[in-house]
């Protein structure tokens, strides 16, 4: 695939080729949800459950219930927290080509992650996930330019549970060049073992700090409170340079309020205590702004990812970020459906395209189902389509001399066709979306290839890449060194 | 030199460039490369090694369309220096007539089945849009094709089909001439409906039912 500059096929969607955006929320409408935020943070508050944490808040002014764990945190320190975000966010990758720079001009597809089951791509059967599914969706999202930034898919449930996110990171590092993201980093001694191991690919970290090879998200626990040891995770990789992430996911009407603003004002008053937490801790370290409101459905008892209450707040999350001057992660190309097939791929769409308009710098969703919990490698394969054709949807457009094509308008005239000229041939990667996937094929050449749906086809894909791409891989050396950091966690970390 | 300018000839297809097809094409009669081995080595060549990487999913039509743009125009420098003797002797697959039907003016899929087929190494005589009857029945007393390709965008055009076929039959000439029909609104029911020889569900599959109709049965 080449990419061209100017051109269709770029590392990362170029905002500045996208002529359709859209807003969610007014300017007011933000400026409302901040100072509601404020409010919450300032008079109901918030709980975190790590002594360290409170004391660095007790210190720096808050009002501190140490009983209740709860905080109270005035509007300067917030203001304060937000000014001193580090705003040159760039996500390294091990070929330097697929650095992800958050610099508000691109948009970046990242894999959705930490998925517990997985469908088996040989007997398409159903079953807990393993260290070998990461390997396999490692390598097939490197192969996919739709996905800029890989997120372990699912967990590694096949080795044991203390040294599980080592295993997923380095089946992860080891099987592509991309950035790696990872979430649920629950203990301040895990992720030491984590930035070592990401240490080891770069040569230590004094280079880890200037090329962040990872970077790590932490959910905070709607409504209002946050996990002590996932936040002191968080500080030890603010404390590596490793860009840290903070996602609130209240659930509309159950885990926050059922209005969408309201459920944003929860949200937000989560994300920005751990923001302040970290940037008294550490001071203009990178932080990425996350948010989530998706529906808790009243009927099915199970959280809507692929509703539009959650596509909305997830652009408007975006827009939010944006007004706070930090890049944001979101959730997007989210689909509730049990298996790959026509609910998915409608939710997948109407939860992804908003995000992409409304310019978030990172939504990850695609490749899982069954609300982020299933991995799918053909949903992975059909969602890459579905953000490439979103990704042509938002470039609108281009109207200029060139495009308005009079010459070849002239000299083709009326009853010919375009076929053989040569602006068609110019023009035509640029202005169409090419599918890597769709079937347009006639209806006669359809029934001849086997009448096959799109899953199917989707599946052949995920196993002709399998067959044929090869990441780089680790060298030798740094491959011993991360088996040996995974076996010194492996008796140090059995306790917790 | 002649391995030179045949290799040339050929890289100016498979790069779409249709001017310098044309240029290579007048060098080459200056330089006295023999015509035909001009096209059949190397124009042709090209068009063949485009043809497959569009089979192959990995060019689109309109390189396809443009690479059979370049052998055309620069067939048309060639032809005129090839002897007479030669031209007979440089008998194609087969020859085609193809147009589309009487009150339908729906060029493109007649145009891209003709172009197809020039590139499976057919000789394609194109008539254009909005053919009447008498105008299929006279070129194929004309020129002696081995197929008729009729096309109709249009429920309403395609009747026209069967009215061809019917004269072909009175005028004796049905037994000498296969007929395929194809566009969109057409189907092998169709086709077997009017008694036509073939269906191309797409131009690929004309392409290849095209094939069967010349093998000798």
């Amino acid at each position: 695939m080449t990419r061209t500059k100017g051109g269709f096929f770029l590392w990362g969607f170029p905002r500045e080729t996208q002529r359709i955006t859209f807003s969610v929320l007014s300017k007011d409408d933000l400026e409302a949800i901040h100072w509601a935020t404020l409010d919450v943070l300032e008079t109901t508050g918030v709980r975190i459950y790590s002594e360290k944490c409170l004391k660095t808040l007790e210190e720096a002014g808050c009002t501190i219930n140490h009983e209740q764990h709860s905080v109270l945190i005035p509007s300067h320190l917030v203001e304060e927290a937000l000014r001193k975000c580090n705003r040159t966010i760039r996500l390294c990758a091990r070929d330097p080509k697929y650095d992800a720079n958050l610099d508000d001009r691109h948009v970046y597809i990242t894999s959705d992650g930490n998925g517990t089951e997985t469908f088996d791509l040989d007997t398409g059967q159903r079953r807990p996930s393993k260290k070998d599914d990461i390997v396999k969706s490692a390598i097939i999202s490197d192969a996919l330019d739709a996905v800029h930034i890989y997120w372990p898919m699912v967990s590694s449930q096949d080795v044991p549970s203390h040294i599980r996110h080592l295993h997923d990171l380095e089946a992860s590092l080891a099987n592509t060049e991309k950035h790696v993201t990872f979430e649920t980093t629950m203990h301040p001694k895990e992720a030491q073992y984590q930035i070592e191991m990401a240490a080891t690919l770069v040569g230590g970290r004094k280079e880890l700090r200037r090329r962040p090879l990872i970077s790590s998200l932490h959910c905070t626990s709607a409504p209002l409170q946050m996990h002590g040891g996932c936040l002191e995770a968080a500080l030890e990789f603010a404390k590596a340079g490793v860009p840290i992430m903070f996602m609130g996911m209240p659930q509309l009407g159950a885990t926050g309020p059922v209005t969408l603003a309201g459920s944003m004002v929860v949200s937000n008053a989560e994300v920005l205590s751990c923001i302040v937490v970290t940037q008294l801790t550490y001071p203009g370290s990178s932080v990425v702004y996350s948010g989530s409101g998706a529906a808790f459905d009243m009927k099915a008892l199970m959280r809507a990812g692929g509703g539009p209450e959650h596509a909305l707040t997830c652009a408007a999350f975006g827009q939010l970020s944006r007004y706070y001057g930090i890049p944001s992660i979101v959730g997007g190309f989210v689909s509730t459906a049990k298996r790959p097939g026509a609910q998915a791929s409608y939710e997948k769409l109407t939860s992804g395209f908003p995000a992409v308009f409304s310019g978030c710098d990172m939504i990850a969703g695609i490749g899982l189902v069954n609300d982020c919990t299933t991995l799918a490698f053909e949903e992975l394969v059909i969602d890459a389509e579905i953000a490439r054709i979103v990704f042509r949807l938002a470039q609108g457009i281009e109207v200029n001399d060139n495009t308005l094509a009079l010459n070849v308008i002239r000299k083709v005239g009326p009853g010919g066709n375009f076929l053989a000229e040569r602006h068609t041939l110019d023009y035509l990667k640029k202005e169409h979306f090419i599918p890597e996937l769709s079937d347009r094929r006639s209806y006669e050449s359809w029934l001849k290839d086997g009448a096959k749906d799109i899953v199917k086809r989707a599946r052949e894909k995920a196993v002709a890449i399998l067959h044929k791409h090869q990441p780089k891989p680790l060298e030798k050396e740094v491959q011993r060194e991360l088996q040996d950091i995974i076996s010194r966690a492996n008796s140090d970390l059995a306790e917790h | 030199m002649k391995e030179e300018l045949l290799k040339s000839l050929m890289d100016a297809v498979t790069g779409y460039d249709v001017d310098a097809a044309v240029k290579l094409a007048e060098e080459a009669l200056r330089a006295g490369v023999d015509p035909v081995d001009a096209i059949q080595d190397g124009l042709a060549k090209g068009v063949r090694i485009v043809g497959d990487r569009f089979a192959a999913g990995e060019a689109f039509l309109t390189e396809l369309m443009i690479a059979a743009e370049a052998m055309k125009q620069a067939m048309a420098v060639l032809e005129p220096a090839i002897p007479k003797r030669a031209k007979a002797a440089k008998r194609a697959l087969g020859k085609i007539l193809i147009g589309t039907v009487e009150g339908d003016i729906h060029d493109i899929g007649k145009s891209i089945v003709g172009t197809m087929l020039t590139v499976a190494g057919f000789e394609v005589v194109d008539l254009g849009v909005d053919v009447s009857v008498e105008k299929f029945i006279n070129k194929t007393k004309e020129v002696e094709p081995d197929i008729i390709g009729m096309s109709a965008l249009m429920t309403t055009t395609m009747v026209k089909m069967k009215d061809v076929i019917k004269i072909l039959d009175a005028d004796g000439l049905r037994k000498k001439v296969k007929v395929m029909v194809g566009g969109a609104p057409t189907s092998k029911e169709w086709a077997r409906e009017i008694d036509a020889d073939g269906h191309g569900g797409d131009a690929m599959e004309a392409v290849e039912v095209a094939k069967k109709l010349i093998e000798p049965s």
